[in-house]
């Protein structure tokens, strides 16, 4: 991991094209503003990891279990 | 006067389906992927049965990625998403005329306790052969959405999202 300082007013660029700017310091809070093409996708970890546990867990059911479902669902 | 139309088959390996045969055409381009999948970028949506709401979301180059999805509307009447334009225009959406919106189902051991993604659906603009798995920045909704008991018809997850 890179780990530089930054005061408020600084920025980072990433590659050419995504640029991170050190917006405001409250405290321990940190408004950060992020410049990137459409096309990166930019979200809170906290969230995108929650999506990866529930992707990996859906996909992780064994054969039996969706074959039950499949015929057990019609009677729920 | 004979007319030809070429249409290109693909046979699929499913760990759920067994193989499958996907007209090339009906593949729909995840140009993301998914969470926890950003490199599978072609799914097959194979219905469950003839009817009824279910379905399988099957990466066509990966056999053991199959998810069971569903359409969310049929447990929660009124689930509400709001889409960003920049999310639209990732899967080329015009004005979001040929959306589907599907959510990834966890089913437990016991099926009964299985839960939606209402976070976190996945958006597929069935013109454009398109989708992605939309990650608000905020909502009402959790991970996790009992689908069979009585809580899908109750207002959306409190405060705070997933568990």
């Amino acid at each position: 991991m890179l780990v530089l300082n930054r005061k408020k007013g600084e920025a980072i660029i990433i590659g050419h094209n995504v640029e991170i700017s050190i917006l405001e310091v409250q405290g321990d809070n940190i408004k950060i503003g992020i410049e990137a093409p459409r096309e990166v996708k930019i979200f809170r970890k906290e969230i995108y990891d929650e999506i990866v546990e529930a992707n990996r867990q859906a996909a992780s059911q064994p054969e039996e279990v969706i074959s039950r479902f499949k015929e057990m669902k019609s009677q729920m | 006067m004979d007319f030809y139309i070429e249409v290109k088959i693909l046979k699929i390996q499913s760990k759920i389906l067994g193989e499958i045969e996907i007209e090339e055409s009906a593949i729909i381009h995840f140009p993301d992927g998914i969470p926890a999948f950003e490199e599978e970028r072609r799914f097959a949506i194979v219905p469950m049965d003839e009817s009824g709401p279910f379905y399988y979301l099957q990466a066509v180059n990966r056999p053991e990625l199959c998810l069971v999805i569903a359409d969310p509307f049929v447990f929660f009447p009124d689930y509400q998403v709001e889409v960003p334009e920049p999310e639209l225009q990732r899967i080329q959406a015009e004005e979001g005329k040929n959306i589907s919106l599907l959510s990834v189902l966890t089913i437990p051991d016991d099926f009964r306790q299985t839960t939606a993604n209402l976070f976190a659906p996945l958006l597929i603009d069935t013109g454009s052969k398109k989708g992605i798995q939309f990650i608000p920045e905020k909502s009402l909704y959790s991970t996790k959405h009992s689908i069979f008991t009585s809580e899908s018809s109750a207002a959306p997850a409190a405060a705070g999202q997933g568990e």
